[in-house]
């Protein structure tokens, strides 16, 4: 099955450029140029994997991140931005976001398809996220809200893959 | 019309006593000091006043006692009862050969000033009796009576305190007209200390104080001494007016004395006179003036003339300039003390009113305010202003041009980052869709070299691109303006960390000549910053060498006066003379390799922060670029 990615960003041909990247690679992919439409998206149907900036009109990327994982707690995330200091690098930041929001990783702009396709390769493969996926699974309610028990499971789970990657 | 064979004659009513001797002397202080000068002048070595202070059996008394020549019934008659008179200036006193100080002929009756009731006890050498003269100023008190009419009682008996082969004369002053406490005694003291020239004190001379129960305000006299200035300005006039005249700035000048001599007009009335002027650039601290007030102060054959230096006779118009001239006057009268030395003999034109007002207006007290205002306070001020006000002008240009500097650095830093932000965004696009280009003609099996070479160019340039948005980022994402203590090893050794695996991959040694810690107080992300783009510098030039020899790169870090210096030396091929030139100019990349815009932000930077970046090369061996980093101060701020 392929997967659903969705790519946030607030400039059109920054959203093409991903989208065509990632189709090119088989992935299916969803663009939201803003914050609310992403919101949106993410109620409409199940995304493994969003791809989004840090700062865009309206919500920042942290924020829109913790409000898609209320529905969707599995979502898998990877943050690329040109706003956040140049000066430290991608591991760094990728440790700091993700003990605050739990983002996967970060990536700087400008990233080269190279780089980005086998970070979504990386992510959605990981061997861990079958295991992870089944277990969820079961807890969440594919539509609508997750009830409070997945939401924990889920975090859990997050963390569990963080450390074994 | 025939003269009459009667003559007139003036004579002093008794209260000419009273005017003299309570109404001259403004202080008591001063009139102790006339005292002490009588004292001198009756060729003592050793003065000593005892104070009683009051107590409830006994009201205060003073006595001065003094070792000199003393008098006989004779002398006593000559002498001392004889008002205004006084020994002349060519009669020198004693072994010393003293210039005596009482011109007037009138030190005497400053007794009066402090007490209404005067025992003299005198005896001169040799003689076993000494003369004891009890005087009751208050009979003085009248007008109806001649000086002369009022009879004072004399006897003659041994003198418990001098044995016969020895001299003095004790004043006793009693029926006090204030009462003494300690404020007075220390002001008193105070005085005293001041009395002589410090550089050039009366000979064998000494003043000590008993205070009964009192050890704190007992002990002798000790001159205060006035050392360290900043500025040490000496003159004397040699014959025929030359004015000789000697400055030194310490510490530019420490070893260098400025030496000059000159004829002045007028001098020639002033040959003997000597002195020196000291000035403070700050405030004088205690350990350098204990206590002395500043001022301009004239003495006598070693006595201060009063009011020469006391704090309302600005007799050399100093702060008046000051007031008028606001920020252009560079003596501040404050930090200046200066010692004038003129002699009863040598100036006689130089006498001071009897009040101790000031000097009497003569050709000779002209010419000397003249040369002290003219030829050495000018010239003083000329100093001060080339050594201290213009170097410290220049400072203030410097700091006012590094802090213009800053702010325009932080309105770049602004600017830029919105512009980086903004650049990467079509950076970003331009990246993905030249990818997407590759994986799409892979995907339609298209090879072509043109192509190839065409999206190798992209690749590199969007790097290129990307490297120097990482600069602007790097400069505009930190706090480059806040110092904070550090040790520059540790953050010298985290950076050389990040070069590990590139330094691998071309085969670079790098070598750290680092001491085993180095604190230092100035912007942690500066030095991080500079010394990353040393590092990559040097790596790029090594990029250059084509032969065989194994490449370096050391780097090392020491103090130098208050910067610290980190050098980064590699055994590349230098850098050529055309390139040298514009190296550190605004964005000359082109020519530089690539340092072009590092380089110059680096010293951009440095230099707002108070250093600088240096550079030695030569070629075909190598360069070695040297940071000095400004040691900061910790603000309060985080």
């Amino acid at each position: 099955m392929p997967n659903r990615i969705l790519v946030v960003d607030d400039e059109r041909l920054v959203l093409d450029g991903f989208k065509t990247a990632l189709e090119l690679h088989g992935h299916n992919v969803w663009t939201a140029q803003d914050a609310n439409a992403a919101l949106r998206l993410a109620q409409e149907a199940p995304i493994d994997l969003i791809v989004l900036d840090f700062i865009m009109p309206g919500m920042d990327g942290l924020e829109l991140l913790a409000r898609i994982r209320k529905h969707q707690p599995l979502v898998r995330s990877i943050i690329i931005s040109g706003k956040i200091d140049g000066k430290q690098s991608e591991d760094d930041l990728t440790k700091t976001l993700g003990e605050q929001v739990e983002a996967d990783l970060y990536l700087h702009k400008p990233v080269s398809n190279e780089r980005l396709i086998a970070a979504v390769k990386a992510l959605l493969t990981d061997p861990h996220v079958g295991d992870w996926k089944t277990i969820a699974g079961q807890l969440v309610q594919r539509q609508g809200a997750p009830i409070g028990k997945a939401k924990a499971a889920a975090k859990t789970l997050r963390k569990n893959l963080k450390k074994k990657r | 019309m025939p003269e009459q064979a009667e003559k007139l004659t003036f004579e002093a009513s008794a209260y000419l006593q009273t005017l003299i001797g309570r109404e001259l002397f403004r202080s008591r202080e001063l009139a102790v000091v006339e005292l002490v000068k009588n004292a001198y002048d009756s060729g003592a070595r050793n003065v000593s006043i005892r104070i009683s202070l009051p107590t409830e059996k006994r009201p205060s008394s003073f006595q001065i006692t003094d070792d000199g020549t003393g008098m006989d019934l004779a002398g006593i008659k000559r002498l001392f009862m004889v008002a205004g008179y006084s020994e002349k200036s060519s009669d020198t006193i004693g072994a010393e050969g003293r210039i005596p100080t009482g011109e007037k002929g009138i030190g005497r009756f400053a007794s009066d000033r402090l007490g209404s009731s005067l025992q003299v006890e005198t005896k001169i050498a040799g003689q076993t009796e000494g003369t004891i003269v009890p005087i009751d100023w208050n009979l003085f008190n009248t007008r109806k009576k001649r000086f002369n009419q009022i009879g004072v009682p004399y006897y003659r008996r041994p003198l418990s305190f001098l044995q016969k082969g020895q001299s003095g004369t004790r004043l006793t002053i009693t029926q006090l007209r204030e009462q003494w406490d300690r404020a007075i005694i220390e002001e008193l003291r105070r005085v005293l200390a001041q009395l002589f020239n410090p550089f050039d004190p009366p000979k064998n001379f000494r003043i000590d104080f008993d205070v009964v129960d009192s050890d704190a305000l007992s002990g002798p006299i000790q001159s205060t001494s006035i050392v360290e200035p900043d500025f040490d300005l000496r003159f004397s006039i040699k014959a025929r007016g030359v004015l000789e005249r000697t400055l030194k700035h310490t510490p530019i000048s420490a070893e260098e004395k400025k030496s000059t001599t000159s004829a002045i007009e007028g001098a020639d009335k002033l040959v003997g006179l000597r002195g020196r002027f000291y000035y403070y650039v700050k405030r004088a601290k205690r350990a350098q003036v204990h206590g002395h007030p500043a001022g301009v102060f004239l003495f006598r054959d070693g006595f201060r003339i009063e009011p020469f230096g006391s704090g309302t006779a600005d007799w050399l118009g100093i702060g008046e300039k000051r007031a008028k001239r606001a920020g252009h006057a560079h003596i501040v009268p404050s930090r200046l003390f200066g010692f004038i030395a003129i002699s009863r003999q040598e100036h006689e034109g130089l006498r001071d009113t009897t009040s101790r007002e000031a000097l009497l207006d003569t050709a000779e007290s002209r010419a000397l305010v003249h040369l002290l205002k003219n030829d050495l306070l000018v010239f003083l001020e000329e100093e001060i202003r080339r050594g201290v006000a213009e170097p410290r002008w220049e400072e203030s240009r410097t700091r006012k041009a590094a802090e213009l500097q800053r702010v325009r650095f932080q309105a770049l830093s602004v600017m830029s980052s919105g512009v980086a932000h903004e650049l990467r965004q079509p950076l970003q696009v331009i990246r993905s869709e030249a990818g997407n280009i590759t994986t799409r003609l892979k995907q339609l099996k298209i090879e072509d070299a043109v192509i190839r070479k065409a999206q190798q160019s992209i690749d590199l340039s969007i790097e290129r691109i990307d490297q120097k948005i990482q600069l602007i980022s790097a400069l505009t994402g930190s706090r480059l303006d806040v110092p904070s203590e550090i040790d520059m090893t540790q953050v010298i050794k985290e950076e050389c960390d990040q070069f590990t695996e590139r330094l691998q991959e071309k085969g670079i040694e790098l070598q750290l000549h680092l001491p085993a810690s180095h604190d230092a107080v100035v912007s942690d992300p500066l030095v991080r910053m500079i010394v990353k783009n040393m590092i990559d510098n040097a790596i790029n030039a090594l990029g250059d060498v084509k032969d065989a020899r194994k490449r370096q790169i050391q780097i090392g870090l020491k103090h130098e006066n208050d910067a610290h210096v980190v050098s980064v030396q590699d055994n590349g091929q230098g850098i050529p003379a055309e390139v040298q030139e514009k190296l550190f100019a605004k964005f000359a990349t082109d020519t530089t390799g690539g340092m072009g815009v590092g380089l110059y932000v680096c010293q951009l930077l440095l230099k707002s922060h108070g250093g600088a970046i240096t550079f030695e090369t030569t070629e075909g061996k190598g360069t070695t670029f040297a940071a000095q980093f400004a040691e900061q101060e910790l603000t309060d701020a985080e």
